[in-house]
């Protein structure tokens, strides 16, 4: 843990400010966890993760969140070139050479870069990061309640599902776009 | 209006843009124009997203407030037949007025 928090303190840019003051906020939490999990003081270790952990976790997903954020949005913006310049191949063949072989070659290009678009549009990392923090407080909740009925159990269960199949649709995506920039199915 | 609004905002108006420059030929005049103010607006966004300053001061909500009102119009302008024009138009003042805004909260991005 020590050696994790020196290696986040370590790291360099402009923008990572937000994220290290996140980090800094759950670093110390997590260790004080560890040692109470490591001396044997299990349900003690839980009750103070539900007492410090839920706002540094949650203000630590909203600074991934805002950084994976603008990413996806400077990929995106370069993804939409894309589908340009493969249009763009196709329209100079077709007002010079027009050789079918080549008009074909630069339309399954453009096929390639549509599917790849449409992919792309459902990777957006948003709706995980959200459905995480949304699971984060719901455990918080459920951990806070002294003697949880069936109706905490199913509102836990419920954010945990939430998150789990968002997870799942979003690692769907991301793979399916990875195989078709790799040439795949 | 948030920084990452601004940053999305300016990134679908560049998807829009995109559609446009690929409807028309390469050495179509507008085209040209449209390529532009593209690179433009790329490089603006790319600006926007590694600077680091405060989006709640007077100067960055005033700005992404008025950069809001002239996308409205640019999204309106799509609906219209024949106004590649004034599209193109408005396009450039919402570059120009994304230039005033980086200016102003972040002079040496």
């Amino acid at each position: 843990m020590t050696g994790l928090e020196t290696q986040i303190n370590g790291l360099t840019g402009g923008d990572d400010s937000r994220f290290k003051s996140a980090a800094a906020g759950a670093f110390p939490i997590l260790g004080e966890i560890l040692s109470q999990i490591a001396q044997h003081k299990l349900e003690a270790a839980l009750k103070d993760a539900i007492a410090k952990g839920a706002e540094p976790v949650n203000t630590l997903i909203s600074a991934i969140e805002s950084d994976a954020t603008i990413a996806y949005e400077r990929k995106r913006t370069a993804e939409s070139a894309a589908r340009v310049i493969a249009i763009d191949q196709y329209n100079r063949e077709f007002a010079g050479g027009r050789n079918p072989d080549k008009l074909k070659a630069y339309g399954d290009a453009i096929s390639a870069e549509e599917d790849r678009w449409e992919a792309f549009g459902t990777a957006q990392p948003t709706a995980g990061l959200e459905s995480m923090k949304a699971a984060n407080t719901a455990l918080v909740v459920f951990a806070r309640t002294p003697r949880p009925n069936i109706h905490d159990i199913g509102s836990l269960a419920d954010a945990m599902s939430s998150f789990a199949s968002t997870a799942l649709r979003l690692s769907t995506s991301v793979q399916a776009l990875l195989n078709k920039n790799q040439g795949g199915k | 209006m948030s920084r990452l609004d601004t940053i999305q905002m300016i990134g679908d108006l560049i998807t829009k843009i995109d559609v446009m420059r690929g409807s028309l030929l390469p050495d179509d005049p507008h085209r040209h124009d449209l390529d532009d103010q593209r690179i433009l607006l790329d490089d603006k966004q790319k600006r926007l997203s590694r600077v680091v300053f405060d989006d709640t001061t007077p100067a960055f909500t005033d700005g992404a407030a008025k950069l809001a009102v002239i996308n409205g119009q640019i999204q309106d302008s799509f609906d219209e037949l024949d106004s590649l024009l004034n599209t193109l138009q408005l396009i450039e003042s919402f570059t120009n007025s994304v230039t005033t805004l980086l200016s102003a909260v972040a002079p040496f991005a």
